[in-house]
C-alpha cells in the first residue's frame, strides 16, 4: 500500500503555513505511524459532524448535473484499493459537493458519502445501528405510517406491487371458501382495504379471510409498533365488516426470522394459504429463511414484490455500482414525484441512506457474512418454487393505475415476472410463485 | 570611496529596520561566511560577524536603487511621471518608513459576501485543506474531461473563496479557481491587462519591500562583476530586461572599481508583441543610457528583435566585437516578469552556448519547467505560489491594499498563465494526485537545467556573493532565508524555496 505521507505532509504544510497553528503538523507525524484505516479515522471521524454542518450552506446551489456518478465511482475505487491519500482527497471533494438538502445528485452523493465513510472507519455496523436508533427516536411508528401513505399517494412504487399482489390473490381465491394470507410486508397493511373492496364487488359470496401479519421489526420499535398495530387492527376489522367480509386478523412480531415457527401461524386444514411478501428496502437479509418458511407452510401461491437490486455480491465495487444504479433510480423518481421540500421525501431518502450504509458500509458486521443478502425471488427459485405469470387483466389494472401518477413510469415483462420501470430502468420486480408440481 | 558613510545615521533611520541596524546585527544569521571588501573574489578569514562596512555598503547600494526608482520632487517636472503616480510613490515611501513586523491576526470568523451569511468558525486549517482538495479535484476533472464535475467543483469554490477577501489560502484558491475556469473554457491567457499605473505601483512594492527581485539582481550582478574583473570591454546580453532596474547598481560598481569603468554594452531582446510590459525596451535603453552618463560609464544599448512564440533570432544580429567580455543575464519568471516558453529559453541558451560567454547568470522562480502530468504540475504550482503568497502576506502584513495590488497585477495573471498553458503528457493523471513526488527540496527540471543541456557547466558563487545574499535577505521580513542546494542559491520563505540563482560558464573554461 502506498504510504500517504508525502502528499499528506505537503498538503498539510501548505495549509498550516497560512495560519499560525502548529497542531495539525504535529498530528500529521502521529498519523504517519498509523495504518490506513486508523489514519482515516483520526482525520475524518472528528470531522464528519463538521462535514454535515458545513454542507448546510450548499442547499440549492450547483446547477451542473451528472457529476455524481463518476465521482462516486472514483471514490469507491479508491476505497476499494485502499489508496489513502486519494481517498482523503476524493472524500473531501465529495463532501463539498454533496448535500442532503440540495438537488437529486447532491442528495444521492450525500447518501453514498455516508456509506463510504462508514466503510472507511471500519465500524460501519456500529454507525448503522446509531443511525437506526437516531431515526427511531426522531420518527415514531405513526410518522412512518404517514410517510408510507404519502409515498403511495405520490408514487406508484409501492402501489403497483399491491395492485399486482391483490390481483394474484384474487385469482388464487377463486372457488375457495377459506383463505389464510400470511403477510410479510412493511406496508402497514395498506394493501388490504383494496382487497376487501374487490372481494365485496365480486358477485359471489366472499370467502372467509384471515390475515396474519408478520412484522419483522427491531426491539426498539416494538412498543410503539404494538400500539399502531392495534389501531390498524381495529380499522381493518371495521372496514371488513363494512364490506361484508368475514375477517380475522392477527399480528406476529419477531426480530429474527428464525424465531418464527411455522406452528405459530396456526394453519388450518380447510384453508388455502397464500404468502404475500412485500419487501421494500429491507436489506434482503431474510430472503433465505423466509423462503424456507414459505415452503414449510405449503402455500397455494407466493407473491413476492421487491426492489430490483442485487446486493449479494461479495465484491465491494460490484455492490457499489449496483446500489448506485438502483438508488439513483429511486432518488430521481422521488424528485419527480415529491415537491422539493417534502418532509416525507427526506424521511424516505434517509431510509434509503440507511439501507445504503447497511449494504456497503457494514463489512465489519460478523453476522453479515453468515447471512448474505439475497433477492427473495432467487431464494424462492432455490426452494423449488416455479414462477406463475400474472393474468392480463391484472396487468391492465396496473397500467390504469400508472396513469394516475406523473409520467415516467412503465411496465416491462421479464422472464419470471413483471417489472415496474422508471424511465426505462427496472425499479420493482413482481413475481408470483407456486410450488413445483 | 564615497561620501555616504557620513550619511549612515540618516540612511539607517530612513530604512527604519529597527532590528537590522549594524550594531544589532544578529550573529546567528551569518556565522560561517565572512566578507572581504574585494571585488575580485578573494576572501579573508575573519571573525564570525560580518563587517559593518559591507553592510553599510550594501544598504547604500540598495538605497541608491531606491532613489533611482523614486525620483526627487525636483525631477518630477523633467521625468514624465504623472502626479497620481508620484503620489502613490510617496505613499509607498512613507509606508517603507513605517514598515514594521506584524503578527498576523488569526481570522476565525469571516463573512461570505455572496451568501450574506456569517459562517460558523470553521477551523482555518480545515478550511485550507478542503480548498486544496477541491482545487486538486477540479484540476483532475478538468484534465480528464469530466467537465460536469469540474464545473460543479468550481461553482462550489466560487461560493467559498474570493480573490479580494478572506485568508491567504482562500485568495490563492480563488486565483487558481479562476485559472482553471479559464482553462476549462479553452481560454488561453495572453498578457496582463492591468493599467500601467497599477503595474508600476505593484512593481515598486515588489521591488522595494520584498526580497525576491533584489536577491536575483544582486547575486547576478556580483557574479558578473567578479567575472569581468580587469576587462576593458563588457557586453551584457539580457534575456528579459523588463525595465532594466538590475543595471544601474552594476554600472555604479563598475564605475567605482579600481582602474575605472569598462566600456559597457547591453543588448536586450526586444519582443514586439509583448503587452503589459512595465516599459518598452526603447524606454529602458534611454533610462539606462542616462544612468550611465551619470556614472561616467561609456555605454551603448542595443536591441535584438525576436519574433513570435519561439522567440528566435539570428546570431548575426548580436553585433559582437573582438576582445569584449560577453556576459549573459537570464532573469526567468520572477514574479513581475512575463512568461516565456521552454522552447524560447532553450533557443536562447543554445545560441549563447555557441558564443562561449564569460558567465551566464540565471535567476528563476523555483518551479519546475515541465511535469508529466497536469495535476502534478498544478499541485507544484499551488505549493509554490502559496509560499509566495505567504511570504508576501507576511512582508506586507498590514498593507492590505498593496498586497492585493501585487496579487492582482502579477500573481493572478501568472497563475492563470501557468494553469492554462500546462500541458498534460501522461494518461496517468488520476494517479498524480496522490503520488506527486515531493522528495526533498530539490525541484526537478529547473529551467537552469536547460543550460546544462546545451553545454554550460555550473559554477559556484563566491563566498562574498553568498554572504552578501545573506546580508541582503536579513534586511527584509523575518522568515526569508538563503539556502544552498549544491551550487545554487535559494531564496526561501520558511525553508520553502522561492527563487533560485545559479551561475554557469562554458564547459572547458577554468572555474
Amino acid at each position: 500500500m502506498m504510504p500517504p505521507r508525502a502528499e499528506d505532509n505537503r498538503t498539510r504544510s501548505m495549509a498550516a503555513s497560512s495560519s499560525k497553528k502548529r497542531s495539525l503538523e504535529q498530528k500529521s507525524d502521529e498519523q504517519n505511524n498509523l495504518e490506513f484505516g486508523k489514519s482515516i479515522d483520526t482525520d475524518l471521524s472528528g470531522c464528519f459532524q463538521k462535514f454535515i454542518a458545513n454542507s448546510v450552506d450548499t442547499a440549492g446551489s450547483s446547477s451542473s448535473t451528472n457529476w455524481a456518478p463518476e465521482l462516486l465511482q472514483e471514490c469507491a475505487k479508491a476505497v476499494d484499493e485502499k489508496d489513502g491519500p486519494r481517498v482523503q482527497y476524493l472524500m473531501w471533494v465529495l463532501n463539498e459537493l454533496s448535500s442532503p438538502y440540495g438537488n437529486t445528485e447532491q442528495r444521492l452523493a450525500s447518501a453514498f458519502l455516508q456509506a463510504l465513510f462508514a466503510k472507511l472507519t471500519r465500524r460501519g455496523s456500529q454507525h448503522y445501528r446509531s443511525l437506526c436508533s437516531a431515526a427511531a427516536k426522531s420518527h415514531s411508528f405513526a410518522s412512518m405510517k404517514k410517510m408510507v401513505l404519502k409515498f403511495q399517494e405520490l408514487s406508484p412504487w409501492m402501489t403497483v406491487g399491491m395492485v399486482a399482489a391483490n390481483g394474484a390473490i384474487l385469482e388464487a381465491l377463486e372457488g375457495e371458501r377459506s383463505v389464510h394470507i400470511v403477510d410479510v410486508s412493511n406496508t402497514f397493511c395498506t394493501q388490504w382495504p383494496t382487497l376487501f373492496e374487490a372481494l365485496a364487488m365480486r358477485a359471489e359470496h366472499p370467502p372467509h379471510l384471515r390475515v396474519t401479519t408478520l412484522r419483522l421489526s427491531s426491539r426498539e420499535e416494538e412498543e410503539s409498533s404494538e400500539q399502531v398495530m392495534r389501531e390498524i387492527t381495529h380499522r381493518l376489522e371495521k372496514f371488513a365488516r363494512l364490506m361484508g367480509i368475514p375477517f380475522e386478523f392477527s399480528v406476529l412480531a419477531a426480530v429474527e426470522t428464525e424465531e418464527i415457527d411455522p406452528a405459530m401461524l396456526e394453519t388450518r386444514s380447510n384453508e388455502v394459504l397464500i404468502v404475500n411478501a412485500m419487501n421494500f428496502f429491507q436489506h434482503q437479509r431474510h430472503g433465505r429463511p423466509l423462503a424456507v418458511l414459505a415452503r414449510a407452510v405449503n402455500p397455494k401461491v407466493v407473491i413476492v414484490v421487491e426492489d430490483e437490486v442485487d446486493l449479494s455480491s461479495p465484491q465491494f465495487l460490484t455492490r457499489f455500482a449496483e446500489a448506485q444504479r438502483f438508488y439513483s433510480v429511486f432518488f430521481e423518481s422521488l424528485d419527480s414525484s415529491f415537491p422539493r421540500t417534502s418532509g416525507e421525501r427526506m424521511m424516505l431518502e434517509r431510509v434509503a441512506g440507511r439501507r445504503i450504509v447497511a449494504a456497503l458500509g457494514c463489512d465489519d458486521d460478523p453476522a453479515a457474512g453468515a447471512r448474505p443478502p439475497e433477492k427473495w425471488n432467487l431464494a424462492m427459485q432455490r426452494e423449488a418454487f416455479v414462477p406463475k405469470p400474472l393474468k392480463s387483466e391484472v396487468v391492465d389494472d396496473i397500467q390504469a393505475l400508472l396513469k394516475r401518477y406523473k409520467p415516467g413510469w412503465g411496465l416491462r415483462r421479464g422472464d419470471i415476472g413483471l417489472f415496474l420501470t422508471w424511465k426505462e430502468e427496472n425499479a420493482i420486480a413482481v413475481t408470483v410463485w407456486k410450488q413445483q408440481p | 570611496m564615497d561620501t555616504s558613510i557620513a550619511d549612515i545615521p540618516v540612511l539607517v533611520e530612513r530604512w527604519s529596520f529597527e532590528s537590522h541596524s549594524p550594531s544589532s546585527f544578529d550573529d546567528s544569521r551569518n556565522s560561517e561566511d565572512t566578507v572581504s571588501p574585494d571585488y575580485s573574489g578573494e576572501f579573508v578569514q575573519s571573525s564570525a560577524t560580518c563587517e559593518d562596512d559591507d553592510l553599510r555598503r550594501l544598504m547604500k547600494a540598495m538605497l541608491d536603487d531606491h532613489e533611482r526608482s523614486f525620483p526627487d520632487p525636483q525631477q518630477v517636472a523633467v521625468n514624465p511621471v504623472s502626479p497620481p503616480q508620484y503620489q502613490q510613490q510617496q505613499e509607498i515611501e512613507r509606508s517603507l518608513v513605517d514598515f514594521r513586523h506584524h503578527s498576523h491576526d488569526e481570522r476565525v470568523d469571516f463573512v461570505y459576501p455572496e451568501l450574506g451569511v456569517q459562517v460558523h468558525p470553521w477551523d482555518e486549517d480545515m478550511d485550507s485543506i478542503r480548498l486544496v482538495h477541491l482545487l486538486l479535484g477540479a484540476a483532475e476533472a478538468t484534465v480528464c474531461g469530466e467537465t460536469d464535475l469540474a464545473i460543479a467543483i468550481i461553482d462550489r469554490l466560487k461560493s467559498c473563496c474570493s480573490t479580494q477577501s478572506g485568508t491567504t489560502m482562500q485568495r490563492i484558491a480563488a486565483y487558481f479557481r479562476d485559472a482553471l475556469n479559464c482553462r476549462l473554457h479553452g481560454l488561453k491567457f495572453f498578457s496582463r491587462t492591468e493599467s500601467q499605473f497599477d503595474t508600476v505601483g505593484a512593481f515598486h512594492v515588489l521591488h522595494e519591500i520584498c526580497p525576491y527581485i533584489k536577491f536575483g539582481h544582486f547575486s547576478a550582478n556580483q557574479a558578473i562583476l567578479e567575472s569581468v574583473a580587469g576587462e576593458q570591454r563588457v557586453h551584457i546580453f539580457d534575456f528579459d530586461i523588463t525595465d532594466g532596474v538590475q543595471w544601474p547598481s552594476l554600472m555604479q560598481s563598475l564605475a567605482l572599481r579600481a582602474g575605472g569603468p569598462p566600456q559597457l554594452k547591453i543588448t536586450a531582446l526586444y519582443r514586439p508583441n509583448s503587452k503589459g510590459a512595465l516599459s518598452t525596451t526603447q524606454e529602458t535603453g534611454k533610462r539606462l543610457a542616462a544612468c550611465a552618463r551619470q556614472f561616467n560609464v561609456p555605454f551603448v544599448f542595443n536591441q535584438v528583435r525576436v519574433d513570435g512564440e519561439s522567440e528566435e533570432f539570428l546570431s548575426s544580429s548580436l553585433k559582437l566585437i573582438q576582445g569584449e567580455a560577453l556576459v549573459v543575464n537570464c532573469m526567468l519568471h520572477l514574479p513581475h516578469m512575463s512568461c516565456h516558453s521552454r522552447d524560447a529559453v532553450r533557443f536562447f541558451l543554445g545560441k549563447m552556448a555557441a558564443l562561449r560567454p564569460r558567465v551566464l547568470a540565471i535567476v528563476e522562480e523555483d518551479l519546475s519547467c515541465t511535469s508529466t502530468t497536469f495535476t502534478g504540475r498544478f499541485h507544484e504550482a499551488l505549493y509554490h505560489y502559496s509560499t509566495l503568497f505567504d511570504s508576501l502576506e507576511a512582508t506586507l502584513a498590514s498593507e492590505d491594499e498593496m498586497r492585493s495590488l501585487v496579487e492582482r497585477v502579477f500573481l493572478g495573471p501568472r497563475i492563470k498563465n501557468t494553469v492554462t498553458s500546462a500541458v498534460s503528457r501522461s494518461p496517468l493523471e488520476k494517479e498524480a494526485v496522490s503520488h506527486v513526488d515531493f522528495s526533498g527540496k530539490m525541484v526537478k527540471n529547473r529551467w537552469s537545467g536547460l543550460a546544462e543541456a546545451v553545454g554550460f557547466q555550473q559554477r559556484s558563487f563566491s563566498s562574498y556573493n553568498r554572504c552578501q545574499a545573506r546580508l541582503l535577505v536579513g534586511l527584509f521580513q523575518d522568515g526569508h532565508q538563503i539556502q544552498e542546494d549544491e551550487d545554487t542559491m535559494l531564496l526561501c520563505w520558511k525553508s520553502r524555496p522561492l527563487i533560485a540563482a545559479s551561475v554557469w560558464s562554458s564547459s572547458s573554461d577554468p572555474a
